[in-house]
This record gives C-alpha cells, structure tokens and sequence, in this order.
C-alpha cells in the first residue's frame, strides 16, 4: 500500500475518530467513557484533541487557508463589548457591525488576563453547553454560522448561551436567533448579571470548517482569543500552539452583533 | 431471562457494546439507541460528503443504518475486533462509495475514496454490511494515532509512532503541506518529507503485520 493510499485510510480513521467524540458530546462524556473496543487516551476536550478533530475535516482542502483582514480578534483580544444604543428595550441594536469592519471598542482589558473561555472560573461564567449542541444557523448574509461567545457588558469573560434551548438547524439568521431565542437563552442563563449588553460573536463561512462540537467550538474560540486570525509567527516560542495550527481556515470570517435585550 | 431483563439498565445508559449486542440478536430499541447516539454525526460526516445536500445526506445515512442493521443481526459484526463507531462509520464509507460508482463517479472519485477495507479485491463492489475488514483496518490506525497509555512503556505504543510522527501524519491528512509542515517543525522539507516516510513505512508494517494490507503492498 503506497504512501497516498495510507494517507486515506488515516483521514479515515480520523473522521471515525470525530464521529466516536460527536457520540461522546452527545452523552456528556469524554470518549474515554462510551466504551469502544479502542481505549483512546485523550478525547477529554483539549485543545490538541479538539483541533485533530477539527482538522481532519479540512482534508479535502490541500491547503492551509489564512484569513486576514478580521478585526474580530482584535475584539476578542481586547474583549470589549461594543455600547448599545439607549434604547434598552429594543429586541435588537440597530445594524449588525457587519462581518470585516469591526469598530473596536477599547474596553480596558488587562492583557495578563486573556479572554479565554478554560481559564473562567468565577461561577458566573456558564460553561454549560448542552450536548445536543450542533453547528448550522445562517447568518443575515446567507452563509451559514455558528455562535463561538457571548460577552456580557461590564464582564469581559465570555459565556455560552445554552444552545439546547435554540434549534441551530432552523437556517434562521443570527438577527433573528438574536431576537427571540438566542436573547431568552441569555437571559435564562444564570452567569448573566448584565443582560443590557451582549455581543455575539460567530463564525461563518464554509460549512465544511465551522465548528461543529463543544470541543472544536472550544479550540476556535481558544484559538482565536490566544493567537487572532493569523498564520503563527514563532513556532519556537514557548507557548506556541501546536504547530500548524490556524485558527479560521478555509475562509471562515468572525462576525459580532451587539445586542440589546429586553429589559427583565 | 425476566429477571435479569429486569436488572438491565435502559439503552440509554448502556455502552455502545452492550447495545451493539443486544441489536445483533434482533433487539430494535437497543438498535435505535445506538442510531440515536451516532445519527447526528454519522448525519454531517455524510453531508459532508454529499456537498450540503441534505437529501442525498439523508438517503446515504437511511442506507448506512439499513447495512448497520443488517450487519448486525446477520453476525457481520465482532465487537472485539472493531469499535461500533468505527463500524458504523465504515458501513457509511461503504454506502458512499456505492453511491460514486453507481452515480457514474467510479474513476475519479473512487480514487480518491479506494475500497482500502477490502485487501485483494480493491475495486469490487462495496456491500455496506460488509465492512468489518475496513472497520477492523480503520480500528488498526487508530491505535498507530492515538496518545499511548501514559503508564506504558514507550516502546509499547502500537505502531512504535512516536508523538511527533503521529502529529505528522493527522497534518498530513489534514492536508498541510510539506512547507507548512517544514515551517512549523523548523525543519528542511527534505527533513519533513523523510519524516513522513519514516511514519508511513512503520504505519505500513503495523497495518501488513496484521493482515490489513493488501497482498501486493507497494510505495
């Protein structure tokens, strides 16, 4: 069997692999749990495992695709939370700030203190994503997303709405999930103390590269607060991410809506 | 048994073997919990596939489960030597390349997708139920892939792929290039190039020592 031939069957494997984790996602569990014949260490969410998962889906691309000109990382990094307008009553804010031109807000952020969403500990912040989660809403563009964050105003920690309580298979857009679902799964969670303010942050673009597990989501997410949207520089620094690894392949672009829920 | 029926926790919180088990001797609610588990994402790996067309993705997954049970309960499945994930998927890998050859894709997309499950007999036509021979060779690679036990010896990780080469080969089929790969390890694309031999070659003999690889194994 030549080289070429093993290279399938290791693509493969890796997408038995993935679909081993998604079984595990959907009971909870770490796929050291479900009881396969293989043992396989691992599997328990890092951002490694997570990122295997992930990028044996791009093996139908034969490249490493860079995204640049996103401001969303400089959001995330700044985790800043984009001011609504007054109107807190308001289902939604005006305009979404639209997929490439992301106005930064500075919002002071100690840079010691990333926006990471392993490194919450305060109970506030809700982790819980239910195992049901599934890629797949549209964005207003038509383009297919998926929700990475949802910062709160005055907290820029990062929380998880719980997507058990929105059908992401709907196609609806991120406007409309905003308005109704995605708002009520906000204001349900018990880490929100603020609900004035939120920002959304999604990603959109090929389906083949959205995140489509808690774990990849997780890796996205890390990803991207850690290192932006770019190629990485130094892959001798110390605490480089594994090597390879980009964060928004294929195309995929962040977007960010700010929102204003209704009062409570 | 009555008795030890009624001991049984319910499917749900059965391990996937234990289903798989009971779905071999007929049992349809054990057989829908394990659709249950692994339909949504048997469901995007097909649709993937398919391109975004939710109903070839739904008629290939209606056909993947058709073989799954069949498989099943016609005794073409042994737990021991295959993961039921890894079954599952390879019963879904088997719909799919019927799907290309009957679609008229056998040349080009076949390629791309060869019937590597079936040693000494690559281009035949894929029975979905049949797949215990690629499942059991996907099972192989998976070990040579995943991290060792911790508190094994080093020399005991199936395959001998050391952390760096099992790295290699998940970019690779990821598809990172050989300057990537290069960049990444700080290496010549020589050197990432003779890495990447040096992990397919024991990849290789893992897999033939096992009786995966086809009679005529070749570079």
């Amino acid at each position: 069997m030549n080289d070429a031939d093993l290279n399938t069957l290791v693509r493969l494997a890796l997408e038995a692999e993935r679909l081993e984790h998604s079984a595990a996602d959907a009971e909870g569990v770490s796929p050291d749990e479900i009881d396969s014949v293989l043992h396989l260490a691992g599997g328990d969410g890092t951002d490694d495992d997570a990122y295997a998962a992930w990028s044996s889906r791009l093996a139908s691309r034969r490249r490493w695709a860079l995204v640049g000109g996103l401001a969303c990382a400089a959001v995330l990094t700044l985790a800043g939370v984009v001011p609504l307008l007054a109107n807190r009553f308001s289902p939604l804010s005006p305009a979404p700030i639209g997929p490439l031109a992301i106005a930064p807000v500075v919002v002071p952020h100690t840079p010691a203190e990333p926006v990471h969403a392993a490194d919450h500990a305060a109970p506030r912040v809700a982790l819980a994503v239910t195992p049901d989660w599934t890629a797949g809403f549209v964005n207003a563009r038509g383009e297919p997303s998926v929700v990475l964050a949802v910062y709160q105003d005055d907290d820029e920690r990062a929380f998880f709405t719980d997507p058990g309580l929105i059908d992401w298979n709907c196609r609806r857009s991120l406007a409309d999930v905003g308005s109704t679902d995605l708002l009520h799964s906000i204001l349900a969670s018990p880490s929100v103390t603020n609900p004035d303010r939120v920002l959304v942050v999604a990603v959109s673009g090929p389906a083949d590269f959205l995140p489509r597990t808690e774990h990849e989501r997780d890796a996205m997410l890390a990803c991207l607060t850690e290192w932006g949207d770019g190629e990485y520089g130094d892959a001798a620094a110390e605490d480089a991410p594994a090597p390879g690894r980009v964060c928004l392949p294929g195309g995929l672009r962040v977007i960010a809506e700010a929102m204003s829920l209704v009062g409570r | 048994m009555p008795d030890q029926a009624d001991d049984l926790p319910p499917p749900s919180r059965r391990a996937l073997h234990a289903l798989a088990a009971d779905a071999a001797t007929g049992d349809e609610p054990a057989f829908a919990e394990v659709h249950r588990r692994l339909a949504p994402g048997l469901r995007r790996l097909l649709l993937d596939r398919a391109r975004g067309d939710d109903a070839l993705a739904d008629d290939l997954a209606q056909k993947a489960w058709t073989g799954a049970w069949r498989a099943l309960t016609e005794g073409r499945y042994d737990p021991q030597k295959a993961a039921l994930t890894t079954f599952v998927y390879a019963v879904a890998h088997k719909v799919w390349l019927q799907h290309l050859r009957t679609g008229g894709r056998a040349d080009a997309a076949a390629a791309a997708y060869a019937d590597l499950g079936a040693p000494g007999a690559p281009h035949a036509a894929p029975d979905p139920a049949d797949a215990a021979g690629l499942a059991q060779t996907l099972d192989a690679v998976r070990r040579c892939l995943a991290e060792p036990d911790p508190d094994a010896a080093p020399s005991a990780a199936p395959g001998g792929l050391t952390q760096d080469e099992r790295w290699l080969l998940r970019a690779v089929a990821a598809g990172a290039s050989d300057r990537v790969l290069a960049q990444r390890l700080a290496v010549a694309p020589s050197t990432v190039n003779a890495r990447k031999n040096a992990a397919y070659d024991k990849l290789r003999r893992h897999l033939a020592v096992r009786g995966h690889l086809p009679d005529s194994a070749e570079r």
